[in-house]
């Protein structure tokens, strides 16, 4: 096991590294390095000048004008590497690790209670539909679901503004944290994530059920309860954990629009903004962050898996 | 003679397939004393795993058993509530799969598929019912029990797997077993070891059904054949006489195409003709486009069960009138 | 190299893969929802391409004094926005260029798919591996995060948007497309294709390619409403289509901000937008179902 988890570790550090190079050329390729948009924006009265030239100074400092970008970006990796991204060019006084660790918990957390909520709900859903398969309550609520499926999260949120703050005048549209705040933004994700994961459950659930080994538990005298959950269910949940996990690592990652429409303090909005100021240590910084996690959850799900379902073992060659 | 254990009388079961309708049982009727080996045998979709799965209640969403009773200790199996079916499934009945690896589950251990209908059923509690595994383990085999019990089915060799199944089926001590195709997927040394085990549990005062479309297999330890073809019964009648003399040209048939190890035939003779289309059968007897004796009369006349013997009876006019199929095909 | 003589064996092929075609179709016929949601596609794009003749106002054509007025007003169908432009036409040029848009990001898409998958799974052994470590390592980009890159990188024009969203989103169907052909690759008609002295290029176009249109087509239907998407998206963060081109993303944007005073600003846009993608969906489901039905 232990070697299967090393050779994956190499692939991702490999990974990594040229997502970060890519990235890196890309934004050199921007026009406009972060000074110039500092000085406009100071221009716009967006920072003040003394902001800009500090941060001007920060980066010539760092980097210096006249080091070469492949220096430029092996400088920045070695910094990477131990976890310091250095400051960010918007936000000076802060680093960037620091502007992660405060924003990707926000991500995390909308993205974790989202799935959360939709998780319990989607498994007695989806279970529900197999059961009923060719149903009306089959039928019935896969095609409710569907809105959640076609409609993308922002849209849902929006008309979610329309009904509850615009209508009913209920909720605020904007704010962070807060249980009245946290409603909207969550139910966005929520809705859509139902949408996939029960419809996902329930077709693990009937090709589940279509196999011999559930037929022989009837045949056991196996009552309802006894088939469908603890035969069933239990071996359709295994292959819907691959499903959760990177599920989960995607939303984390993806929030960038709700935190938009919301204005919530994640990791999206920064990134976002980051992109228009060009500030180049926090994008940088982010995309690895976030590719990081992203390929951590492929990994621990895939690990997972194997622990879980006792015939697979921790071969390489492994196809499943 | 005591009541049969079982009686099953006139079995109708239809799948619906688009436009048409499949009648994969069409008016099966036969009768198990207890302690008796019967072996339902024909080619592949003649209907006899249908039948017998039916009797349970398995079959498909998409069937129904349309008509029919099934009467096991004197009560209806096809016209109980459920729970009641229930019950008996796995407890009074146990039936057997053709294939353990795909008849198990893959995530769960030995000892929870051998011991959980005995829990179900409130048989015994878990250190019995774990006991009883153990002990039927042993009967059907298996070495190290205990150990066994912790693992999973794909830790086990194909014979091991389906001698798992067996005691699995034992466990709960049935009446009946029912075992559709146990062997089919084994090679042939394996096949005798399981067999072996139901002949002994058989000696033991089971009563077994075997489902096979092999009458080599059959005949290893039943006492009486039903023979079927495109879902109903083309012969009936006590092992030994059928396989002397066989009445029905599909019989005969089958004879002619099983290998039997020392037997000394000098070749196979298979079936002319293919399987039947059940969706599209013909009026009249449904093995006459294969038939050497088929007439014009085989074609248009449906047939029914006509006794020839105290214990035998035949779905063939021309049988029942003295004609005969000799080995060699001819009549 | 052209293959002249067909083989038995290769028109059977033909025939087993035009009368798969012909069931799928029957199939699709049967789902009166999926047609429905065809038909009214279909009545978009033909508004789309006749924008100019439909839309009683121009994009530009600005009226300060109708500023945000609300649905029915005289002359407005749905109202205008802020500077009084009529949404009801702004709408429809909005359609137009989130077609453009999406079909330009689905034929990149599509292409760089086709070929990469084609390749990896025909030639197999290294270029496969390198080829799939591409993908995979494209996989774990956040694919948001690589488009807004990109569009800041390379500026907001229709082209590079379209091709940004094309980029980041080539790579499940790729590893479909070689899947296909890895499974096709052992039939025999292709075997005897390359008896004949067929080239991995004409083995691709003539034998596999037809066999995976299903997969394919699939793909395809939920890759477009998935670029519209990913492009008002974009407008949503201010990195849509730069203004005067309408798009679908900004009038929402705008809708968005004035939600509370002039509902109808948001409303309209995001209604059509939800029953557009709901109409893909019902398509793509549609499309899915017939070409692999599950009973």
């Amino acid at each position: 096991m232990l070697i299967y988890i090393a050779k994956r570790l190499v692939r991702m550090i490999v990974s990594i590294f040229v997502v970060s190079l890519i990235t890196f050329i890309l934004l050199q390729m921007a026009p406009g390095n972060f000074a110039d948009i500092a000085r406009i924006q100071s221009g716009a009265g967006e920072l003040s000048p003394a902001q800009s030239q500090e941060a001007i100074n920060q980066f010539q400092m760092r980097y210096g004008e006249d080091i070469s970008p492949p220096e430029q970006y092996l400088k920045f990796m070695w910094g990477a590497i131990r976890w310091d991204f250095g400051p960010s060019y918007k936000y000076p006084n802060l680093t960037v690790q620091e502007i992660i660790a405060r924003a990707f918990p926000v991500s995390a957390s909308l993205a974790l209670i989202s799935v959360g909520i939709a998780v319990l709900i989607s498994i007695p859903l989806g279970v529900f539909a197999a059961v009923r398969q060719n149903t009306i309550g089959d039928y019935g609520s896969m095609f409710v679901l569907t809105a959640g499926r076609a409609i993308p999260n922002y849209l849902i949120a929006l008309f979610l503004i329309l009904l509850f703050s615009r209508t009913l005048g209920w909720l605020p549209t904007s704010g962070w944290p807060g249980f009245k705040q946290a409603i909207m933004p969550v139910a966005s994700l929520t809705v859509g994530s139902i949408a996939i994961l029960s419809r996902y459950i329930r077709s693990s659930m009937l090709e589940t059920l279509r196999q011999e080994y559930i037929t022989a538990a009837r045949a056991k005298g196996g009552g309802f309860s006894a088939v469908v959950f603890k035969h069933a269910l239990r071996n359709s949940l295994i292959p819907f954990i691959t499903i959760v996990g990177p599920y989960l690592a995607t939303l984390m990652t993806g929030t960038v629009f709700i935190e938009s429409i919301f204005r919530i303090p994640g990791l999206g909005l920064y990134f976002a903004q980051a992109a228009s100021s060009r500030d180049m240590p926090l994008l940088m910084g982010s995309t690895i962050f976030l590719a990081v996690i992203l390929m951590s959850m492929n990994l621990l799900v895939d690990l997972i898996y194997r622990v879980l379902d006792p015939r697979i073992g921790f071969d390489t060659t492994g196809q499943r | 003679m005591a009541a049969p254990l079982l009686e099953v009388e006139n079995l109708r079961t239809e799948f619906a397939r688009g436009e048409s309708t499949i009648h994969a049982v069409d008016g099966l009727s036969y009768s198990l004393e207890p302690g008796e080996a019967v072996a339902i045998v024909g080619e592949s979709g003649s209907g006899k795993s249908v039948s017998v799965r039916s009797l349970l209640r398995l079959i498909p969403r998409h069937g129904r058993i349309t008509s029919g009773s099934a009467r096991f200790d004197g009560k209806d199996l096809l016209a109980m509530k459920e729970p009641e079916l229930r019950h008996i499934r796995g407890n009074q009945i146990a039936f057997v799969f053709q294939d353990a690896m795909t008849a198990m589950n893959p995530t769960l251990t030995l000892e929870k598929q051998l011991t959980e209908h005995i829990i179900w059923h409130e048989l015994a509690g878990k250190s019995e019912a774990r006991q009883r595994a153990i002990d039927a383990m042993t009967s059907v085999g298996l070495d190290q029990p205990e150990v066994r019990l912790k693992q999973y089915p794909f830790q086990l060799s194909g014979g091991m797997r389906q001698r798992a199944m067996i005691a699995s089926a034992l466990v709960s001590r049935p009446k009946l077993l029912i075992a559709d195709e146990p062997t089919t997927a084994l090679d042939v040394t394996l096949q005798r070891q399981i067999l072996d085990i139901l002949k002994e549990r058989k000696r033991d005062g089971m009563s077994i059904i075997l489902i096979t479309h092999d009458l080599g297999v059959a005949r290893y330890f039943c006492d009486r054949v039903i023979v079927m073809y495109a879902g109903r019964a083309v012969e009936r009648g006590p092992m030994r006489d059928l396989l002397e003399s066989p009445g029905h040209p599909y019989t005969t048939g089958l004879l002619e195409s099983t290998l039997e190890i020392g037997a000394g035939k000098d070749r196979l003779q298979p079936i002319p003709g293919n399987p039947p289309n059940m969706a599209t059968l013909p009026p009249g007897c449904p093995f006459a486009p294969r038939c050497p004796l088929a007439e014009e009369r085989c074609r248009v006349e449906p047939q029914s069960l006509i006794p020839i013997g105290p214990d035998r009876d035949v779905a063939c006019w021309k049988v029942s009138e003295g004609a005969t199929l000799h080995a060699s095909g001819r009549s | 190299m052209a293959v002249a003589a067909t083989s038995p064996g290769e028109i059977q092929e033909v025939e087993k893969a035009q009368s798969q075609m012909a069931r799928a179709v029957r199939r699709f016929r049967r789902n009166k929802l999926a047609v429905a949601s065809l038909i009214f596609i279909m009545l978009l794009v033909l508004a789309a391409i006749f924008a100019p003749l439909i839309a009683p106002y121009g994009i530009e054509d600005t009226d300060y004094a109708a500023a945000r007025v609300g649905t029915g007003s005289p002359g407005h169908l749905l109202g205008t926005d802020t500077i009084g432009r009529d949404i009801f036409s702004r709408l429809i040029f909005s359609l137009r260029t989130a077609l453009i848009i999406a079909i330009g990001a689905e034929t990149i898409a599509m292409a760089l798919a086709i070929v990469v998958g084609l390749t990896a799974g025909y030639l197999g052994g290294r270029t496969d591996q390198f080829l799939m470590a591409i993908t995979d390592i494209l996989f774990v980009f956040p694919s948001y995060l690589l488009i807004i890159i990109l569009v800041t990188v390379f500026g907001r024009s229709e082209v590079t948007i379209f091709v940004a969203i094309g980029i980041s989103s080539w790579v499940g169907t790729a590893r479909l497309v070689r899947a296909e052909v890895l499974r096709l690759r052992v039939r025999e008609f292709v075997e005897a294709g390359r008896a004949m002295g067929a080239g991995g290029v004409t083995i691709s176009m003539r034998y596999i390619l037809p066999n995976a249109v299903g997969p394919l087509l699939v793909s395809l239907s939920f890759g477009i409403p998935g670029a519209i998407i990913a492009e008002a998206g974009l407008a949503l963060l201010g990195l849509g289509v730069q203004p005067p081109t309408p798009s679908w993303g900004s009038m929402i944007q705008e809708g968005t901000q004035w939600v509370l005073v002039s509902p109808h600003m948001l409303l309209w846009p995001t209604g059509l937008f939800a029953i557009t993608m709901l109409a893909f969906t019902w398509m793509g489901d549609g499309l899915r179902d017939a070409f692999d039905p599950q009973e």
